[in-house]
C-alpha cells in the first residue's frame, strides 16, 4: 500500500475560508455559531439576508426569494384545464391515430384497453384578460389572473406512474435517494427566517375521495444533512411536531427550565470546550422562539374579512387547500425560503367529468388569491410560483366514452404546468402541443428544465449547485437540464 | 456532511503541517496526483469509453502518453512543458483551456505545479491504493513515548501525532471511558452499580473485564444490529407508494444473533448473501438471505412489471457493492463508471447474479420462508408428540370400525346439491346502472358507474329450508378487459353481501337472513369473501381483476335455513362501498336447500368404488363417518385429534414468513440494459466478478479466478460464478476491499469519521485515508485468525503468538483458509517502550477465527487513543477542528436510537426484550393518515400498550414513507436505500422533541420517582444521583447550585399551582407512585428533564 501521510493536505482543494465560515448553525464551526448567538443577525428576515446556506451562493442577483410550489398530485388533466384544443371537438370518439400515439408505452392500466377514443375537453374554455389566454370553465379565478401567470404547455416527464412521477419532480430522480427541491434550496441557500424552518410542507386534506398517498422522500433531505429535510406543518394537533409544552408547565416554568438547561450546558462547554455545546444551546432559543413564532403564524384571527373573501370561506378551515395557500403567504411574509403544498386526488381514470370539477375547485380560487394577494403586498416580484402535477392525462379515454362516467390515463408526453412572480414573464404561454395534446409540437420543457429554471429565478446556477456524496459532486438536475430562457422576465 | 471542513487544519494551521503540504519532498501519484485528474478530467478522459472526448484516456499511463489523433502527447515523461496536459491547463485561450470553463471546475496554481512536477519526474503512475490488497505495515517504533501505547493502534496514532508536533490528550477519567464504552457497545449508559464497580476495580485487567461483560450482554447484538439495518434498509413497510407493511422481523432477529454470538465477518457475510445456495442450508441460513430482501417493492396499479423487478436486482447490487466493497456501482448502471474501472459490463455481470430470484415486479413478495421463532419451534415439537399420542389411539380405535362405516357408506344417500338459479322479478341500481337480464338469468351491469352502487334483487322461491346461497360473478365480452368488474381494471370490490325473506302468503313475516360464514373460490390478498358479511362498507370482496379476468363463484351459508310456507320473495342486495366504480359486471344468484358442499362431496366420494379410492379420498370419507356416526368415545378421541390439529395449525399459521433469496431452476438471461433502461436489452451477459479485482492490465488473471476453485458447484465447469461464489470472493484474504470497508467502518463507529472519510465510497474519488497504515493493519488483523481472549491471562507481548488454523469450514469452501493466513506477521519493527507494548491474550484452546469483529473493538477501546479525554483546547480545535490526528477522543452526540434508549433506561422504563415484531411507541396521532388515507391501503398507527411503550428503539416499527418522527429528526435515515453515514446535526425540532414528546416526559417523571425513592434523603443527594446517572460523574459545585436554585423555583411554583403538578404528571400510559407527593414529584420531574435535555446526557463525552 502506498503511504498517503498527508491527506490532510491533500484535500486542502475541497474547502476555502469563506466555506468555512459560511457553515450554517447546524453544522460545526465555531464562527458561524458566534454569527448564530450575535443577536443583530437574528434580524434575518427584516434585512433579507440569509443564515446558512453555500459560499458563493447565489450564484447571480436572484429574481426570486422563495418559492411557493402548488403541487397538483395525481395529474391534472391539460386538455381539460390550461391547454385549449378546439381540433378536438370533430375528432370527438375516433380513434387516436398511431401516428400519434407512436407506439408509447401504457400503464398497466389501460395497456389492455382494445380501443382509444378520442375525448374533447368536456367544458367550454373562455378567453381572459388582455393576453387572450383561454381557459377552462374549470379554473375561472385562475382565467382572472391570466395575465400575471406564464403557462408552460410543453412539459414532458419521463415516468407513467404516480410514485416515480412525484419523486422524480421533487427529487430530480424517479427512484428514492436523492434530496428533494427543497432541501437544494435550504442547503444552497439558508434561510431568511430567524424562528421558522426555511423548508415547510403543507398538506391539503381532500374534503371526499380517496387520494394517493405521499411519502416522506418527496421532502426528505436525501444524502443533505438532515437538518435539510422539510417540516411539515400540520392542520391536526401541533402544528409543528412536540412544539406544545406538556400539560401542566406553565411559560414561567418553562423559562426557568430552558435557563437552567442553558446555564449547565454553557458550564459544560466551558469545561470541555467543545463548541457543538453552543450549538446546541442556540437550537434551545430558537426552539423557544418558534413556540411563539409557529402560533402566530397561524393565528388568522387579525386577517380582515377581506382576505377571507379573496380566498373563500374555506380559509378559515384548517387543511383546506385554500387555508394552505393562506398559510403559504404568511410564512412568505415570515421569512420561509421553499413553501411546499400538496393539493391531491386529481387521479381520475373514471368519471372525470364529474370527479375534476370538484378537484378543480379546491384549488382554482385560492391559487389565483395567492398570486393576487402577494401582488398586492408587493411581493409577487420576489416569489415565483409554481403549480401543477406529476404528468398529464391521455385525450383517449379510459372507459366507455359514450357512458359519460369515462377517465382518462396517465400522459407523460405533454402537459401543462402554470408559474408567476419573481423571473417569470407574465401573461405569456410557452409551448405548443399538436391538435391531439398528445405530442409536443415546439418547445419542450422537460422536469429537469423547469428545476433548473425554478433555481435559476433564485439566482442558483443549477449545474453549480452541488454536494459531494459518494466522492462525486451530485446534482438536483443530474446532468441534465436547461434554463427555459423563453418564459423568463 | 462535513468532509470538505477537513481541510481547515490546513487553512487556518501554520506549522509543520502546512510546510509539509507546500513542499512535499516527492511527487506521489496516489496521494497528489491521482485526486486531480479524477476530479478534473476522467469525466472525460477516463473509464467511460462512450463519455471520452479525443480519444484521450488520463487513468492508464500507455494510453496517456500515446498520441492522439491530431498528433499531441498529453503526457511526455520527463518533459512537462511539452506535454499537451500541461499547454491545456495553462492556456489564457478560453476554446482551448482544460477543464473547460462550462464544467466550473478551475485548476489552481498548487495543482498544475504538481502536475508538471508529476511530469518531470517520468509521469509515475500507481495503483488506485484501495484496490490492491493491503499488507501488514510495520507498527511505528515510538521513540520517548509521552503518553502510554497500549496496542499497535496507539504506535500509528502517535506516530502520525508527533510528526504534526502534536502529542495525545490525557487520559480520560474512569467514569467517561465507561460511560463511553458503554454507549459504543451496547447503546445504553452504565449504571451506577457499574460506574461504583469499575472505581473500586483496581486489578490490572479491569478494563478489559468491563469490555468482556459488555461482549457478553445481549444489548451489544442489539446495539451492533442498529448499524447494520442502515446499510441494510431494514424496514417493516414496502416503501413505495402504498408502503405497505412487510414482515421481515426475523431477519432483525438473525441480525442480532449473530452478533450476540459473534459470528465471524466472513461467515457472516457468506450467509447473509448467499445461505440459500450453501449446501444443506438450514432455516437460519436462509432466513439470513432477507438482507437483500429489504428493498423497495411496489404494488402500485399501473406499473410495468420488469422495470421494478428491474430495480430490485439494481438495488442488490448496489447495495452489496457499497456495503462490503465500498464501491459506487450504481454509476455503472446507465455507463461505464466515470472514476472508477467499473464497466458496465462489470455492474451487470454481478447484476446476472442477483437476477436469479423467482420475484415480480408488482408485489414481488415471494419468494418466502416460513420461519419459526425459537419459541414457536418448541411448542410444535410439544404439538407433534401431542398429536402423535392422539394419532395413533385413535387409529386403533377406528380399525375396529371399519365394517360399520361400510355400513353407513352403503345407506349413505346419495345427494347432491341442486341449484336453483334466481329469475329476478325486480332489478334496481342504486347507483343508476343498468341491469339487463339475459338467458342465462345472469343481470349484465351497464352504463353510469358510480362511486357506491348497491344492486337490489327481488325475486320468488316455492324452497323452503334454503341452506346455501351461490353469487356467480361472470366475465363479459362488454366488461373492461372482459370483466368480471367493472372498474377499468376488470376488478371489483363487493362490500356486503344481504338478503331478506319475506313470506308471500304473510308480508308482515319477514326476517333479513343472518349468514353464518360464506366462501369463495377465490379471494385477493385483504379482499376475503369474509369482508361481505362482516356488516363494515369499508372492507370487501375483491379477485385481482386486473391480472385474473375470470369467472368467480361465491357461497353463503345462513345460520340457519330459511323459507316460508306458501312461497318466499328475496330481496338481495349488493353493496358496493368500498372503492368507487367497483361493481361486479355480470352477476347470477342461485339458491339451494342441499345441506351445502359436503354432502354433494359425500355422495361423489361414495360413487367411487372403495378399492379405487385415493388415500385422500378415503382419508376424508372415513372422517366425515367419525365425525357423525362413531361411538362417543371413538367422537371424543376424533374430537382430540381434530383439536390437537387446529392447535398445530395455529401455531404454524402464526409462523411469520419471511423474504429470502433464492435461485430459479431455470436461470434468467441477464443483458446489458442500454442506459440501464429495462427495456433497452443490449448484449447478453455473463455472471462475473468485476474485471478490475480479477483480471491484471496486462490479462494475466489475478487470484482469485473469476470463478474461484472454492465454490462447491462445479469447480472447473466453467459455470459464471452464483451468489455463494461472490460471498466467498468477498471474503477471500485476497479481496483488497471488504476487511478495509469493514475496518473502516467500526472506527467510524467510535470515532466519528472513518479513517477513510468516505465510508460509503473507496474508489478513485475517495478521500484518501488519513492513517492508511493502521486502516491496512486493522484490515490484515480483522482477517487472521484469533485466539479467543481470556481478560484474566493476558500478558504482554511484542508481538501475536502464532495462530494456529482455522478447520476447513464448508461455509468457505473447502479447505480455502487453510495454509492462507497462517504466516507469522511480517516481523514488526516496534520498539516497545517502558510501560508500553501490547497486551496480547495468552493461546487457549477455545476455536479459533478469523474475522472476528470482536478482536477489532478490543484493540480500539482498550487503546490508550480511546482513552484520551475528549477535552479540547481552543488552540487544538483550530489546529484540527474536525479531529482527524484524534489528539482526543472524539466528543458525539448519541444516535437517535440511543438518545431515546438512555432516557428510558435513566428512567428505568426500558423494557429489555431481545428480539420479536416492530412495537408501536407513542407517536404523534395522524401522522400515517395524512400521507395515505387510501381506502384499502392505509394503515392505522396502532399504539402499543405496556411493554410496547419502552422497547429499545431498533424495534420501532419502521415506515418508510413516514419514518418514526424523533428518531427522523436525530438524522436517522428513512431506511429507502444503503446508507453508510448518518448526518449529524443540532436542530431546534431535536429540542423540542427533548422537550415535549411524550416519550421524554414520561421517561423524566419516572426519573424523578427514581431520584426520590432511590436517590437517598437530601436534596444534595438526590440532585447528585440524578446527575450521576445520566452523566457517570458528580455535578460541580456551580453545576449543583444551578440544579438545586431550579428544583426551588419549581417546588415554589407547583406549590402555588397544585393543579399544574396534578397535570404535568399525567403525561404517559405508565401509573404513578401515589405515594410520592405530586408537587414534590413535579418538581423533580421538571428538574429531570433538565437532565434529558442537557448536551452532556445526549453525548459520549
Amino acid at each position: 500500500m502506498n503511504p498517503l501521510p498527508e491527506p490532510i493536505a491533500t484535500s486542502a482543494h475541497h474547502v476555502t475560508r469563506r466555506h468555512f465560515l459560511g457553515r450554517s448553525a447546524t453544522g460545526i464551526g465555531t464562527l458561524a455559531l458566534a454569527s448564530l448567538l450575535n443577536p443583530q443577525l437574528f434580524a434575518a428576515a427584516q434585512s433579507g439576508k440569509a443564515r446558512g446556506g453555500l459560499p458563493g451562493l447565489p450564484h447571480f442577483k436572484p429574481r426570486a426569494k422563495r418559492v411557493i410550489y402548488l403541487f397538483e398530485s395525481g395529474a391534472p388533466s391539460q386538455m381539460d384545464t390550461l391547454d385549449y384544443k378546439p381540433a378536438l371537438e370533430k375528432l370527438h370518439g375516433t380513434e387516436l391515430p398511431d401516428s400519434i400515439r407512436q407506439g408509447q408505452r401504457l400503464t398497466g392500466m389501460t395497456s389492455g384497453q382494445k380501443s382509444f377514443p378520442v375525448a374533447k375537453n368536456f367544458v367550454p374554455f373562455k378567453q381572459y384578460g388582455r393576453s387572450g389566454a383561454w381557459m377552462s370553465d374549470l379554473l375561472p379565478h385562475i382565467g382572472g389572473i391570466a395575465d400575471d401567470i406564464c403557462v408552460v404547455k410543453t412539459m414532458h416527464t419521463e415516468a407513467i406512474n404516480h410514485d416515480p412521477a412525484i419523486t422524480f419532480f421533487q427529487t430530480g430522480s424517479e427512484q428514492p435517494g436523492r434530496p428533494s427541491i427543497g432541501a437544494w434550496a435550504s442547503y444552497g441557500l439558508g434561510t431568511l427566517s430567524e424562528d421558522l424552518p426555511a423548508f415547510v410542507v403543507l398538506i391539503s386534506k381532500n374534503t371526499y375521495g380517496s387520494p394517493q398517498p405521499l411519502y416522506a422522500r418527496l421532502w426528505g433531505s436525501g444524502f443533505l444533512p438532515s437538518n435539510h429535510q422539510g417540516v411539515k406543518l400540520r392542520s391536526t394537533g401541533d402544528p409543528v411536531l412536540f412544539l406544545k409544552d406538556p400539560a401542566g408547565a406553565g411559560d414561567e416554568s418553562r423559562r426557568q427550565m430552558l435557563d437552567g438547561i442553558a446555564k449547565l450546558n454553557t458550564l459544560r462547554q466551558a469545561e470541555v470546550g467543545d463548541p457543538e455545546i453552543n450549538t446546541r444551546i442556540a437550537a434551545y432559543e430558537m426552539a423557544y422562539r418558534m413556540q411563539m413564532s409557529v402560533p402566530d403564524l397561524t393565528d388568522l384571527s387579525k386577517e380582515p374579512e377581506s382576505t377571507f373573501k379573496l380566498y373563500g370561506e374555506e380559509a378559515k378551515t384548517p387543511g383546506t387547500q385554500a387555508y394552505n395557500c393562506l398559510l403559504a403567504r404568511r410564512l412568505a411574509e415570515r421569512g420561509a425560503r421553499f413553501i411546499q403544498l400538496y393539493h391531491r386526488d386529481w387521479d381520475h381514470h373514471s368519471r372525470l367529468p364529474q370527479e375534476h370539477p370538484r378537484q378543480a375547485r379546491e384549488t382554482d380560487q385560492p391559487s389565483a388569491a395567492l398570486v393576487t394577494d402577494l401582488k398586492q403586498r408587493g411581493m409577487l416580484d420576489d416569489t415565483l410560483i409554481v403549480w401543477g402535477g406529476e404528468f398529464g392525462r391521455t385525450v383517449y379515454s379510459q372507459g366507455n366514452l359514450a357512458g359519460g362516467n369515462y377517465g382518462r390515463d396517465h400522459h407523460p408526453r405533454c402537459f401543462s404546468v402554470w408559474l408567476a412572480g419573481g423571473g417569470i414573464k407574465p401573461g405569456i404561454s410557452h409551448g405548443q402541443t399538436d391538435d391531439f395534446c398528445y405530442n409536443v409540437a415546439e418547445n419542450p420543457v422537460h422536469v429537469h428544465d423547469l428545476q433548473a429554471t425554478l433555481l435559476h429565478c433564485l439566482g442558483v446556477n443549477h449545474e453549480r449547485l452541488t454536494h459531494r456524496f459518494q466522492g462525486r459532486d451530485y446534482r438536483l438536475t443530474d446532468v441534465h437540464g436547461n434554463v427555459v430562457k423563453g418564459i423568463l422576465a | 456532511m462535513t468532509f470538505r471542513f477537513a481541510a481547515l487544519a490546513l487553512a487556518l494551521a501554520a506549522g509543520p503541517l502546512a510546510a509539509a503540504a507546500a513542499s512535499p519532498a516527492t511527487v506521489d501519484f496516489n496521494r497528489d496526483i491521482r485526486p486531480i485528474l479524477s476530479d478534473n478530467c476522467f469525466a472525460c478522459h477516463g473509464p467511460d469509453e462512450k463519455a471520452r472526448k479525443a480519444n484521450l484516456r488520463l487513468d492508464v499511463r500507455e494510453s496517456a502518453l500515446a498520441p492522439v489523433k491530431s498528433g499531441a502527447v498529453a503526457i511526455i515523461p520527463g518533459n512537462a512543458s511539452q506535454s499537451e496536459l500541461i499547454k491545456r491547463i495553462t492556456t489564457k485561450d478560453a476554446d482551448d483551456v482544460m477543464p473547460p470553463p462550462k464544467t466550473g471546475k478551475k485548476l489552481t496554481a498548487a495543482q498544475v505545479e504538481s502536475l508538471r512536477r508529476w511530469i518531470a519526474h517520468g509521469a509515475k503512475y500507481q495503483e488506485h491504493w484501495a484496490f490492491v490488497k493491503p499488507e501488514r505495515p510495520a507498527v511505528p517504533a515510538i521513540r520517548n513515548p509521552k503518553s502510554a501505547l497500549r496496542n499497535p493502534v496507539d504506535n500509528f496514532i502517535v506516530d502520525r501525532l508527533q510528526k504534526q508536533g502534536l502529542s495525545p490528550s490525557p487520559e480520560a477519567d474512569r467514569e467517561t471511558w465507561l460511560r463511553r464504552v458503554t454507549f459504543d457497545l451496547t447503546g445504553l449508559p452504565p449504571t451506577l452499580a457499574e460506574i461504583d464497580a469499575f472505581l473500586a476495580d483496581k486489578s490490572t485487567q479491569a478494563y478489559e473485564k468491563v469490555v468482556e461483560r459488555l461482549f457478553a450482554s445481549p444489548r451489544y447484538g442489539e446495539h451492533m444490529a442498529r448499524g447494520w439495518l442502515d446499510l441494510a434498509r431494514y424496514a417493516d413497510t414496502h416503501g413505495y407508494q402504498m408502503d405497505q407493511a412487510r414482515t421481515m422481523w426475523r431477519w432483525r432477529e438473525w441480525v442480532i444473533e449473530a452478533f450476540n454470538r459473534n459470528m465471524p465477518f466472513d461467515q457472516f457475510t457468506v450467509e447473509q448473501l448467499a445461505g440459500d445456495l450453501l449446501p444443506d442450508a438450514t432455516v437460519e441460513q436462509r432466513l439470513a438471505t432477507g438482507f437483500n430482501r429489504n428493498h423497495l417493492i411496489t404494488i402500485e396499479g399501473g406499473v410495468i412489471d420488469e422495470e421494478y423487478r428491474t430495480e430490485y436486482v439494481v438495488d442488490r447490487v448496489t447495495t452489496t457493492a457499497t456495503t462490503w466493497m465500498g464501491l459506487t456501482m450504481l454509476c455503472a448502471r446507465c455507463h461505464d463508471h466515470k472514476f472508477d474501472p467499473l464497466t458496465m459490463r462489470d455492474f451487470y455481470g454481478m447484476f446476472a447474479m442477483f437476477n436469479q430470484v423467482p420475484e415480480r415486479g408488482i408485489g414481488g413478495f415471494a419468494p418466502q420462508l416460513k420461519t419459526p421463532t425459537k419459541a414457536q419451534e418448541a411448542a410444535l415439537a410439544q404439538l407433534d408428540r401431542d398429536l402423535a399420542a392422539t394419532q395413533s389411539a385413535h387409529e386403533a380405535a377406528a380399525k375396529s370400525l371399519v365394517p360399520e362405516q361400510a355400513k353407513w357408506e352403503a345407506t349413505f344417500a346419495a345427494a347432491k346439491a341442486e341449484w336453483q338459479v334466481i329469475e329476478a322479478t325486480g332489478l334496481k341500481s342504486t347507483g343508476g346502472a343498468t341491469l339487463t337480464k339475459q338467458d342465462d338469468q345472469s343481470l349484465l351491469v351497464s352504463g353510469k358507474n358510480s362511486p357506491h352502487d348497491t344492486y337490489e334483487v327481488t325475486a320468488r322461491t316455492a324452497l323452503t329450508n334454503i341452506a346455501v346461497v351461490r353469487l356467480e360473478a361472470l366475465t363479459d365480452a362488454s366488461l373492461p378487459n372482459t370483466g368480471p368488474g367493472r372498474f377499468n381494471n376488470a376488478n371489483f370490490v363487493l362490500s356486503e353481501f344481504e338478503l331478506e325473506a319475506v313470506s308471500i302468503a304473510e308480508p308482515q313475516k319477514k326476517v333479513k337472513v343472518k349468514f353464518a360464514s360464506a366462501q369463495a373460490d377465490y379471494s385477493q390478498d385483504n379482499y376475503n369473501i369474509a369482508h361481505t358479511i362482516d356488516g363494515k362498507p369499508g372492507t370487501g370482496w375483491a379477485v385481482d381483476g386486473p391480472t385474473r379476468n375470470k369467472d368467480c363463484t361465491a357461497w353463503f351459508y345462513p345460520d340457519k335455513p330459511f323459507g316460508f310456507p306458501g312461497g318466499t320473495e328475496l330481496r338481495f342486495a349488493l353493496r358496493h362501498e368500498t372503492i368507487g366504480g367497483h361493481g361486479i359486471g355480470r352477476p347470477r344468484l342461485s339458491i339451494s336447500t342441499s345441506a351445502g358442499p359436503q354432502e354433494a362431496e359425500i355422495a361423489g366420494l361414495v360413487a367411487v368404488p372403495r378399492e379405487k379410492r385415493n388415500a385422500k379420498q378415503a382419508e376424508r370419507l372415513r372422517e366425515v363417518f367419525l365425525a357423525r356416526h362413531a361411538s362417543p368415545g371413538m367422537k371424543q378421541l376424533t374430537a382430540d385429534l381434530a383439536a390437537s390439529r387446529e392447535r398445530k395449525k395455529q401455531v404454524e399459521a402464526a409462523i411469520p414468513s419471511t423474504m429470502i433469496m433464492q435461485d430459479m431452476e431455470k436461470r434468467r438471461e441477464t443483458h446489458l440494459l442500454i442506459r440501464g433502461q429495462y427495456d433497452k436489452k443490449g448484449e447478453k451477459v455473463e455472471a462475473a466478478f468485476p474485471a478490475v479485482f480479477t483480471v491484471a492490465a496486462d490479462g494475466r488473471k489475478l487470484a482469485p479466478n473469476a470463478k474461484p476453485e472454492t465454490s462447491n458447484a462445479k469447480p472447473d465447469s466453467g459455470a459464471p460464478p452464483s451468489r455463494l461464489d461472490l460471498a466467498r470472493w468477498l471474503v477471500s484474504p485476497d479481496h483488497p476491499l471488504t476487511a478495509r470497508v469493514a475496518v473502516n467502518r467500526i472506527w467510524e463507529h467510535y470515532f466519528g469519521t472513518g479513517l477513510v472519510r468516505t465510508s460509503e465510497n473507496f474508489g478513485v474519488q475517495s478521500e484518501p485515508p488519513s492513517h492508511p497504515e493502521l486502516l491496512d493493519w486493522l484490515a490484515v488483523e480483522l482477517m487472521r485468525p484469533q485466539s479467543r481472549p481470556s481478560p484474566l491471562s493476558m500478558n504482554r507481548s511484542p508481538e501475536h503468538p502464532s495462530p494456529a488454523l482455522r478447520a476447513p469450514s464448508p461455509l468457505l469452501g473447502g479447505g480455502e483458509r487453510d495454509g492462507v493466513r497462517g504466516a507469522l506477521p511480517s516481523g514488526s519493527k516496534a520498539e516497545i517502550a517502558a510501560g508500553g507494548g501490547t497486551l496480547v491474550p495468552t493461546p487457549q484452546t477455545s476455536p479459533l477465527a478469523a474475522w472476528d469483529l470482536r478482536h477489532l473493538h478490543r484493540l480500539i477501546v482498550l487503546s490508550a487513543t480511546y482513552r484520551q479525554s475528549s477535552r479540547v483546547s481552543p488552540a487544538l480545535l483550530q489546529r484540527d477542528p474536525e479531529n482527524l490526528l484524534l489528539a482526543r477522543a472524539p466528543r458525539l452526540r448519541l444516535s437517535a436510537e440511543a438518545v431515546r434508549d438512555n432516557a428510558l433506561f435513566l428512567s428505568g422504563l426500558l423494557v429489555e426484550k431481545v428480539g420479536g415484531p416492530s412495537v408501536m411507541p407513542y407517536q404523534p396521532e395522524g401522522l400515517w393518515f395524512e400521507l395515505n388515507d387510501r381506502a384499502g391501503y392505509r394503515m392505522d398507527y396502532v399504539q402499543g400498550r405496556g411493554p410496547d411503550l419502552y422497547r429499545r428503539s431498533l424495534y420501532t416499527f419502521w415506515k418508510r414513507t413516514s419514518p418514526p418522527p424523533t428518531l427522523n429528526l436525530f438524522d436517522a435515515p428513512e431506511r429507502e436505500f444503503c446508507v453508510v453515514r448518518r448526518s449529524r446535526t443540532t436542530t431546534p425540532l431535536q429540542a423540542l422533541a427533548l422537550l415535549h414528546d411524550p416519550t421524554y416526559v414520561e421517561a423524566a417523571r419516572h426519573f424523578a420517582e427514581r431520584i426520590l425513592t432511590q436517590g437517598g434523603a437530601t436534596t444534595d443527594e438526590r440532585l447528585t444521583f440524578a446527575f450521576r446517572t445520566a452523566t457517570a460523574r458528580k455535578p460541580t459545585a456551580a453545576e449543583a447550585k444551578v440544579l438545586r436554585a431550579s428544583l426551588e423555583q419549581q417546588l415554589t411554583a407547583f406549590r402555588k399551582h397544585p393543579e399544574s403538578a396534578g397535570k404535568s404528571l399525567k403525561v404517559g400510559e405508565s401509573p404513578r407512585n401515589e405515594k410520592l407527593d405530586a408537587a414534590e414529584h413535579a418538581a423533580w420531574t421538571a428538574i429531570a428533564r433538565m437532565i434529558l435535555n442537557l448536551d452532556e446526557t445526549i453525548t459520549k463525552g
